[in-house]
């Protein structure tokens, strides 16, 4: 029975320190973050099964853990208000051209990891971008104002 | 132009109605993953202990030990004599069924026993008690069973409980 409390309560725990974090730190992992996230189980693997060394012990511990994550998932697509709570939204750092400076000191995101995706998607300048919109699971999305153009043009040809 | 601070609507507001579905062999593991923490907490693989009596002509023998546990915990057996004779005994004996203690590590046995598995008491007094414990390290998994008894040296008949631990793995 302490074992199932014990999972639970360090799950909620875990998932309630990573949403505190912020999305960034689920994506790419600096070298401190890193070391962050090998210490962790260290740490709390005693606190789990304590001096219980027992085939019993490590299902309960296990299937309590996979329950929890069912669980959460299945609430979070049923309820998506669940889901922003566990989840968070995503935020937008670039809107029309211009960076949204709240958004990136919020996150902790420099300019320059906008950049660099920038460069992936094959845009040279900010002007260029319509959105970039940092997704719930970390990755930076972008959407370039040439693509936004594409995507409006047969609309506006039909206005013309 | 303000800045909205939304993402683009994606999906322009279009959602559908959300059902959690499960599929094939899903029917019988998610409620079996959800079956063994809930089993857990309703204590069905914790400890679990009871106690057992029986008393012959010379002594009454009462034990409380452990029917389940857990691969390397250690759990106690107690136990107490009582010499109901009415006559002081000069030697009582208590003796755990070796097939039964074998089965579990790291014995400790207060009062230490004179042979294996078997604690003496002399000079009993009439009315008197005595008590043995033990501590016994769950080693091999599976239910084991054995007796206890206590009785006199020479005495007519003997006080007998059976024992009987699951030790899960």
């Amino acid at each position: 029975m302490e074992t199932v409390v014990r999972v639970a309560f360090v799950y909620l725990f875990i998932l309630a320190m990573l949403r505190v974090m912020g999305k960034r730190e689920l994506s790419q992992l600096s070298p401190l973050e890193l070391i962050m996230l090998i210490l962790i189980p260290e740490l709390v693997a005693q606190s789990l099964v304590r001096e219980d060394f027992s085939m019993t012990n490590a299902i309960i511990a296990v299937t309590t853990l996979m329950s929890l994550v069912f669980a959460t998932s299945a609430l979070a697509y049923r309820f998506p208000t669940f889901a922003r709570l566990v989840e968070g939204t995503p935020a937008v750092l670039v809107e029309d051209g211009r960076l949204i400076g709240d958004t990136l000191d919020r996150e902790r995101l420099p300019p320059e990891e906008i950049a660099a995706e920038m460069r992936k998607a094959g845009i040279e300048r900010l002007e260029d971008v319509k959105w970039a919109v940092l997704e719930t699971g970390g990755d930076i999305a972008i959407i370039d104002v040439r693509r936004d153009v594409r995507r409006r043009a047969p609309d506006t040809d039909r206005v013309g | 132009m303000a800045v909205s601070r939304e993402p683009p609507p994606a999906l322009g507001g279009r959602d559908h109605s959300r059902r959690v579905r499960l599929q094939g062999p899903q029917w019988v593991g998610i409620p079996l993953l959800f079956a063994v923490p809930l089993l857990a907490l309703l204590g069905v693989f914790g400890e679990s202990f009871t106690s057992a009596e029986a008393a012959g002509s010379d002594v009454a023998l009462r034990v409380e030990y452990s029917t389940r546990y857990r691969y390397k915990q250690i759990n106690a057996v107690q136990v107490r004599v009582d010499n109901v004779a009415g006559e002081p005994l000069d030697t009582v004996v208590v003796a755990f069924d070796p097939r039964y203690v074998r089965q579990f590590s790291t014995l400790m046995f207060i009062p230490a026993p004179q042979a294996p598995f078997e604690i003496v008491f002399t000079d009993f007094e009439a009315g008197g008690s005595r008590t043995v414990w033990a501590e016994l390290q769950g080693e091999k998994y599976g239910t084991h069973r054995g007796t206890l008894e206590a009785y006199r040296t020479g005495g007519a008949d003997t006080a007998r409980v059976t024992l009987r631990t699951l030790i899960l793995p």
